[in-house]
């Protein structure tokens, strides 16, 4: 693994954790590169043929590949491997950063001049989702505060990310925003944003690399937790970025109507009840100024030629929904969703950006659905 | 004698949390101990192949000063070549210790 592209609040493991942190990678890359795709050799060349000799046909269901790979040990066993990594992951960064939380804390204070702002809401009632499920198995999930100032759950999810992709989503874990950024600008060369928001922003990885990709542009974040914002401030301003963080709830922001001329959220419908994921579709239109983009993870149901059934992919592509603690993500539909929210069909685009790394192994890879307001 | 009662307490931080809320983990073995069995084979297979790489330092160490300290092992940086060589070493053990698993892909499943 590459080193992590340094910045200030970047813990600082001493050897031994660095060389754990290291070993838990390479368990990353084994459990995605290796011992995740077998699961499909297996599945065609020995339960499948198996199953057509006994009942005439190939599993026709989910259901039914379930129940042929939950009965070899090799995906027991491959299973339990990518579960327990995922647990160790968080708990070996979670060490590194616990040592150094002081100093974390102290450094993530505001400070004078600073080029953005940070902006906390000490009233905020936490979502019920996300006091509920510790989101991909992450003790504390985005919320849990241990002290006053507390940043551990940013410091932890930068590391542990970074180490979740064993390096191969960037130093600065800006893949995803950087493609976004670039795939907005070969489509639309003449889509000039004023103001630019990231709702759920987390750690701010994905807002620093959207506002290199349009630096004219005012750039908001916002998330629900506050260490997380803490956090992504500080990273952010050590890195010489001025952005503007704020602890807000996407579903019900306090920026004024049309205040926006990009609005995105990125990767965290799958970390959302269908409701909340709607509502903030919603909110995205509202604060959307005419002309706006609408931008989120997603597919167009009638512009997405109709894959041959594949149950076998059904069943391995909700891998990380039963085993990571990624529960909801289910009944979205964007078109739909984004309809409901305000915005015509015709005013809809997708687009699957080039070089995303295929982290999970087993979903394809990541498609942006988008709509202008008019 | 009051006021020193209602005086608040310094700030305390709580310790960080390191079991997950949420839906129960799902079962994958016959019974959930086997299950934390695996989870803690796994940690120690972690902690193993992190003795092999501070072994590693050593060496380069003794190679390149012919001599060990506590501080020169705490600034070591393997750099990209020694590190490529840990992480190929780290695959072929695991692929060693979890040879097991292959052996529904030979013969009849």
């Amino acid at each position: 693994m590459k080193p992590q592209g340094q910045h200030g609040m970047l813990p600082r493991p001493n050897h031994d954790e660095a060389v754990r942190e290291s070993c838990v990678a390479s368990m990353r890359r084994y459990f995605t590169t290796e011992l995740v795709g077998e699961n499909r050799k297996l599945y065609q060349q020995k339960l499948a043929p198996k199953f057509k000799a006994e009942h005439g046909r190939l599993p026709e269901t989910a259901a039914e590949v379930r129940h042929l790979m939950e009965d070899t040990y090799y995906y027991r066993a491959s299973s339990i491997i990518g579960r327990a990594t995922q647990e160790l992951l968080w708990d070996t960064v979670g060490e590194t950063i616990e040592r150094q939380l002081d100093d974390l804390i102290e450094k993530a204070r505001p400070k004078d001049g600073a080029l953005g702002t940070l902006t906390l809401d000490p009233d905020m009632k936490m979502p019920k989702y996300i006091e509920d499920v510790d989101i991909h198995v992450m003790p504390g999930n985005f919320h849990t505060e241990l002290c006053e100032g507390d940043v551990l759950a940013g410091a932890l999810y930068d590391r542990g990310a970074y180490i979740f992709a064993y390096g191969s989503r960037g130093q600065y874990n800006e893949q995803l925003g950087t493609l976004i950024a670039g795939m907005l600008k070969s489509q639309f060369p003449d889509f000039k944003p004023r103001r630019i928001l990231e709702i759920g922003c987390s750690m701010g990885t994905s807002t620093v690399a959207l506002k290199d990709g349009f630096p004219d542009a005012e750039m908001y974040g916002i998330d629900v937790s506050a260490p997380m914002v803490r956090y992504a401030h500080a990273r952010a301003e050590s890195l010489g970025r001025a952005i503007h963080f704020s602890q807000q709830d996407g579903a019900h922001t306090k920026f004024p109507d049309g205040y926006f001329d990009l609005v995105l959220s990125i990767l965290v419908n799958h970390e959302q009840p269908l409701n909340v994921v709607q509502a903030q579709f919603k909110e995205s239109y509202r604060i959307l100024a005419p002309g706006g983009i609408m931008l989120t993870d997603g597919k167009l149901k009638s512009r997405t030629a109709v894959a041959e059934a594949d149950p076998f992919q059904e069943f391995m592509g909700q891998w990380f929904n039963r085993n990571n603690n990624e529960p909801f993500g289910k009944g979205i539909d964007i078109e739909r969703d984004f309809m409901a929210a305000g915005f015509a069909l015709e005013d809809m685009f997708s687009d699957v950006p080039e070089g995303d790394t295929y982290l999970k192994g087993h979903v394809s890879a990541h498609s942006y659905v988008g709509a202008f307001k008019r | 004698m009051a006021e020193t009662l209602t005086n608040p307490e310094p700030a305390k931080r709580l310790p960080r949390k390191r079991i997950a809320k949420g839906p129960a983990r799902p079962q994958y073995f016959e019974n959930r101990d086997l299950d934390r069995m695996m989870i803690m084979f796994v940690a120690l297979m972690a902690e193993m192949m992190a003795i092999r790489d501070r072994l590693d330092t050593d060496e380069a160490l003794l190679e390149s000063t012919g001599k060990l300290s506590a501080e020169a092992i705490e600034s070591f940086q393997p750099g990209e070549e020694r590190e490529q060589a840990r992480e190929e070493a780290r695959l072929a053990m695991m692929r060693r210790v979890f040879r097991v698993l292959r052996e529904e892909f030979e013969g009849d499943a």
